[in-house]
């Protein structure tokens, strides 16, 4: 029993240690916010991005000593650059150590003149480190933050439709992920995004119709391939259900059980 | 010392014996005259017996006096011979007024010739008074011719004329003596008559008397004059010119050869027989004592050097001079070497120094050598006056200006001075002569200056109190100075301390103008020494003047360093700086800066850490000044240190102000505390944070709520519960921040609600406790809704009992009652809404979604036993609209909390049956979380 309670946390840890670039994108094309975040660039991407080289993207690639000692050197020349502490800050984030953030988030903002884009943009990684301190109404005020400096970039935006979304503000999410979807319609997780924002709302055709439009490889991943099925299975569409969850990675332990329940609960139905 | 009491002791004992031997001798003379005088008729011969008793007192006084005046003498004791002996005269005169007396009273008596003979010896052994002529005379008038006393008196009286130098009476007196030849004296009045016999220049008789005399002695019949008498005959065959006789005798008969050759020779040679007594010379060795052969031939040398001398042979006491060198001599021997060859030596000085006068100043070399050579000798033979003998070498150079060959002597002659000393203190003179040689010599620079500090050392070393010595401390002090002599340098101030104390003011210059030197050659370890000196006190510098100094040192230490820092070479930087840290010699506030700058190199190595332990080592050794001055750098340091990431020593170095710092700067030290919990909070060091708020927040006389409540927070959002209400516990923020710790302690409910029942019982509890405005909401609503819950349960438990058979009317009236009784539940749902408690609003609302559902499946559940299908059938039918009327009411429920999370922006985890998706969310809930699919801003074009 021990032994199987192990292996089946180690499994678990390895889903999550694996989960956190699992929502990267092949394809440019497919990002919508690719002018704008490194986050969803995977490592062909960001090799051959002209960032390849800066700290911040060692950070993605989850190389943060190498990030740090690059940063360290930089210190005398970037020391008065709010967007040095925001990429610091930014990389101790990706690292989930959220209070070295926090601290050097604190050293950009003040540093970053007010109503600046570059204000706006640490608003916005402000928000990211308020998420992960679950957080949720600190973040939300961040990003509307950024959002209210600048209204031009589509992360924050982004963002605060993820806390919309998870707390079920819906008329708010709606409004911001249609408008993100304008924007960039091909993006993955803004598709993804209406897709769940519909699910939730018990719109399985509405939820559908997004899900659809993701390309074929990104139906693998866990978190759209949980969405999407159970909008098909609660749609009644229980056999391309079946198939979709069937073929989802299963890396993911957040979606693991409803992977698994799902199938059963469709072969039940079947029998 | 003990030598010297033993013979005081001796002589003492000696002198008791004598005392008292005569004691005794003058008791028994004392009682024959008691006895004598119990005579009542005495007879001349009597009489003359008591003369003789006085005679022989007058000899015991007469010992016991001369004993006594020789032990003053010999005691340094002046006295005349008149006081000395006036006992011996007093009784001589006694004795010569009885004698007198005597014969006066006995002129035909026997005695009187007698007595007249003891008055004559009386007055020529105890007086001296010119009466012993007088009474010889009247003695021999007296005796009778063929007497013995008349034999006696007549040999007295030539005696009297031979000393007298009456040496004819003597000769005619001695001719008849000697015819005695039965008197053992016989010798003794040969000698006599040969001397008179010489004195009247009877020459061959003389000699013939004494030779006679010589043999006789020889004979053992007659007293044993020889000694005197071959003394006697060496002058005799001289003076009487008959020296090949007088070699002949002494080869063939003189008892002692040697002896009697040597003294001949002199003889010879000092009536200047030249060659006759260089055949003398040469015979002398054939007859050294072969036990006194070595002393032998040191006299025979020694006479031969003042022979030659008497001839003017300079060449052979030359020789002579070099032959003694080789002899060894003994004291007496050596003191005559000593005078003879200084006498010379001396002599050839002079010569010298007249020649070299005289002829232009040009001197004969080989003369000075051997001067040098006489020295040399006399050094060796005079060890003990080594020096003086060197300095004269000095002086005969000095003499004819040679100077460079007499100032190695000076030194010399100085140097065994110092060494052995000497009976001349040649100390001041060589110094003299090495000074005035120096400045003749016209030596390099560079010798020169070797020889000054030569003299000057010497000087000050053998004079330091001297008024030249004063002189020549600054003189020596510069001497050293421009050879970079730095140690030496410092000697002589220390010695020109020693000498003057009171030249502070010159000393202190001194010391000034080599610090400066030192500073010139950026001798940094010498600096320091002298800082370390001077901070003991020396010379009574300010306290202004060793912090200028160490200033300097400090500067020309860590110049090196910090060049070698900034070409890179941190490495060798620090060891530097460790080795002065380490260093015992440098004082604290230096090794206080290395220590410090190490910390600043290891701060540029990102070597926060080991910055840290060297700050810790360095800020103890500074000045409460210096101490602040670093405090700043320390502050600004450990900015750096934060900036760096490395947040750990960001902290520490806080810490490290802090704990310096704590009690001095309580208004300064707000800031620092507060920087150095936000730098543990950074790193979620809890146990850091605490310990630093708690250890240091007695620093600071600042309100620290601020701080109380970021750390408050950081527990909080990072969800360390225990901590948190540790903390707030321990420091009573319950009260200091009521709403705060009220909502945090609610949302922790809610975080553990139905999840953890302990802790949602332990933070309900802790929210009631607060008593904040919202925890009143809170008590308050928890209340109803527990309240309202109850009325579920009661509700539920009251749910349609069909009864068998199935009874329409009753089964009416219950399902009027079950569906009326859902209205008041539902409303009194509403009153806990009212309350605006967000979270039980949501929870009432899922209730209320349960209680519907239940209502609803219990009424189309129902399944009454009724026979009659149809009627069964429209029962179901009928049950089935109602169900489904009380059903749809849980669209509008589910609308309200849409409405309710949408307005009030309601971020809630309760809900979950109140949920559109609820049919999905039952399956899992896949709400996605927000961490994970947010995304950074991290491209900035």
């Amino acid at each position: 029993m021990k032994c199987l309670i192990l292996t089946f946390l180690s499994f678990i840890l390895l889903s999550c240690a694996s989960s956190k670039r699992a929502r990267t994108l092949q394809e440019s094309n497919f990002d919508g916010l690719r002018y704008e975040s490194l986050n969803r660039y995977d490592f062909k991407r960001l090799e051959e991005s002209k960032h390849s080289q800066k700290a911040i993207a060692r950070c993605h690639k989850r190389q943060y000593n190498d990030a740090y000692i690059l940063f360290k050197k930089q210190l005398d020349q970037q020391k008065e650059n709010p967007v040095y502490w925001n990429h610091l800050a930014t990389c101790y984030l990706l690292e989930e150590k959220p209070t070295r953030a926090k601290f050097y988030f604190d050293i950009a903002l003040g540093l970053a003149p007010k109503k600046s884009k570059i204000k706006a943009i640490i608003m916005n990684n402000l928000g990211l480190y308020y998420i992960k301190m679950n957080r949720p109404y600190m973040a939300e005020d961040a990003f509307n933050e950024s959002i209210k400096i600048s209204n031009k970039f589509k992360t924050p935006k982004y963002n605060i439709a993820q806390v919309y979304l998870k707390f079920s503000q819906f008329k708010k999410a709606s409004k911001v992920l249609t408008e993100l979807y304008k924007n960039a319609p091909t993006d993955i997780d803004f598709l993804h995004g209406l897709g769940h924002l519909n699910l939730m709302q018990g719109k399985y055709k509405e939820a559908n119709k997004y899900f659809r439009k993701i390309p074929n490889k990104y139906l693998t991943r866990d978190d759209i391939a949980t969405n999407y099925a159970l909008s098909l299975f609660f749609s009644g569409n229980s056999d391309m259900a079946y198939n979709i969850v069937k073929n989802a990675q299963m890396s993911n332990s957040t979606y693991l059980f409803a992977q698994t329940e799902l199938i059963k609960k469709i072969e039940r139905q079947n029998q | 010392m003990k030598f010297i009491l033993i013979c005081l002791l001796f002589n003492s004992i000696v002198a008791y014996a004598n005392e008292g031997r005569w004691k005794v001798l003058l008791d028994l003379i004392k009682q024959e005259e008691k006895t004598i005088s119990m005579v009542k008729r005495k007879n001349s011969g009597l009489k003359y017996r008591l003369f003789e008793l006085k005679t022989e007192r007058i000899k015991i006084w007469q010992k016991q006096e001369n004993e006594q005046y020789m032990n003053k003498s010999t005691q340094g004791i002046k006295i005349s011979r008149a006081k000395a002996f006036s006992k011996t005269r007093s009784l001589y005169r006694e004795a010569m007024r009885y004698g007198l007396k005597l014969i006066q009273s006995h002129p035909k008596s026997s005695i009187v010739p007698a007595t007249y003979y003891t008055l004559a010896l009386n007055s020529r052994d105890y007086a001296q008074d010119n009466k012993q002529y007088r009474f010889l005379k009247k003695a021999i008038k007296h005796s009778p011719r063929n007497s013995d006393i008349n034999y006696y008196a007549r040999t007295s009286l030539a005696e009297y004329y031979y000393n007298n130098k009456k040496y004819k009476r003597a000769v005619n007196l001695y001719k008849e003596i000697v015819k005695n030849k039965q008197d053992e004296w016989y010798t003794k009045n040969l000698y006599n008559y040969g001397w008179c016999l010489l004195k009247t220049h009877k020459f061959d008789i003389a000699i013939n008397t004494l030779e006679e005399a010589y043999r006789l002695s020889a004979s053992g019949n007659y007293i044993n004059f020889q000694d005197q008498i071959i003394v006697g005959l060496t002058s005799f065959y001289v003076i009487g010119k008959q020296i090949q006789r007088g070699k002949d005798f002494i080869l063939n008969e003189a008892e002692n050869k040697y002896e009697a050759l040597n003294k001949f020779t002199r003889k010879v040679a000092n009536k200047g027989h030249y060659e006759e007594s260089l055949e003398l010379i040469d015979l002398i060795p054939n007859y050294f004592d072969k036990k006194k052969e070595k002393e032998q031939l040191a006299d025979l040398t020694l006479f031969q050097f003042d022979f030659y001398k008497q001839f003017n042979q300079k060449k052979k006491m030359f020789k002579m001079a070099k032959e003694l060198n080789k002899i060894a001599l003994t004291n007496d021997q050596k003191e005559d070497a000593i005078r003879k060859l200084s006498t010379e030596v001396g002599d050839q000085q002079q010569i010298l120094k007249q020649s070299y006068d005289k002829h232009g100043q040009v001197y004969e070399v080989a003369l000075l050598n051997k001067i040098n050579t006489y020295f040399d000798i006399l050094s060796n033979i005079d060890k003990k006056n080594k020096s003086k003998y060197i300095y004269y070498k000095a002086e005969s150079h000095y003499a004819v200006q040679e100077f460079k060959l007499a100032l190695p002597l000076y030194k010399s002659s100085l140097e065994y001075y110092i060494k052995t000393s000497g009976d001349l203190d040649i100390r001041r003179k060589a110094m003299d002569g090495i000074f005035s040689c120096i400045e003749f010599s016209k030596l390099s620079k560079k010798l020169e200056k070797v020889e000054l500090e030569y003299a000057y050392l010497k000087h000050i070393q053998i004079w330091p109190g001297t008024k030249r010595s004063q002189v020549i401390y600054p003189k020596l002090f510069s001497l050293y100075l421009s050879q970079n002599k730095l140690d030496k340098t410092q000697e002589t101030i220390d010695m020109y301390i020693k000498g003057f104390k009171a030249d502070k003011a010159k000393q202190q210059e001194l010391f000034t103008v080599q610090l400066d030197q030192i500073i010139k050659l950026k001798n940094a370890d010498l600096l320091a020494d002298k800082v370390n000196l001077l901070s003991s006190g020396y010379l009574g510098f300010s306290q202004k003047d060793v912090l200028k100094t160490e200033k300097i040192l400090a500067r020309m230490l860590f110049n090196k360093y910090q060049e070698l820092n900034k070409k890179g070479e941190s490495k060798l930087a620090l060891n530097g700086y460790k080795k002065i840290f380490f260093s015992e010699k440098y004082p604290r506030a230096i090794k206080a800066d290395a220590a410090f700058n190490m910390g600043i190199i290891f701060i540029d190595l990102y070597e926060s850490k080991n910055a840290i332990k060297w700050f810790e080592r360095a800020l103890p050794l500074f000045t409460k000044k210096e101490k602040t001055k670093r405090r700043i750098y320390l502050e600004k340091i450990s900015l750096r240190a934060s900036l760096l990431q490395d947040l750990l020593n960001a902290a520490q170095i806080k810490k490290l102000v802090l704990k310096e710092f704590c009690k001095e700067t309580p208004k300064e030290n707000y800031l620092t505390f507060k920087q150095a919990i936000t730098f543990d909070l950074a790193n979620d060091y809890i146990a850091k944070t605490l310990h630093t708020y708690n250890e240091y927040k007695k620093c600071t006389n600042q309100n620290i709520s601020e701080i109380k409540e970021q750390i408050l927070d950081h527990l909080f959002i990072n969800s360390h519960e225990s901590k948190m209400v540790s903390f707030i516990n321990e420091n009573s923020l319950q009260k200091e921040f009521k709403e705060k710790v009220g909502k945090y302690y609610e949302q922790l409910y809610w975080k553990y609600r139905n999840i953890n029942k302990n802790l949602e019982f332990q933070y309900e509890s802790r929210v009631r406790r607060v008593n904040c405005k919202s925890c009143k909401l809170f008590v308050k609503t928890k209340k109803e809704f527990r309240k309202f819950n109850k009325k579920i349960t009661k509700y539920k438990d009251g749910y349609i009992r069909l009864s068998t058979p199935f009874n329409p009317n009753k089964f009416n009236v219950q399902l009027n009652k079950r569906i009326s009784s859902l209205s008041p539940l539902l409303k009194s749902g509403e009153r806990v809404i009212g309350n605006s408690h967000p979270e039980f609003s949501i929870l009432v609302f899922e209730k209320m979604i349960e209680i519907i559902d239940l209502s609803s499946k219990e009424i189309a559940n129902l399944d009454p036993h009724i026979e009659d299908l149809n009627f069964l059938a429209q029962f179901k039918k009928q049950m089935q609209l109602v169900s489904g009327n009380i059903s749809t009411q849980k669209v509008a429920i589910r609308k309200r909390v849409d409405d309710l999370v949408q307005s009030n922006n309601l971020y809630t985890k309760q809900q979950k049956k109140t949920h559109f998706a609820h049919e999905v969310l039952q399956v899992s809930d896949i709400r996605n979380p927000a961490s994970s699919m947010v995304s950074t801003l991290d491209i900035q074009e």
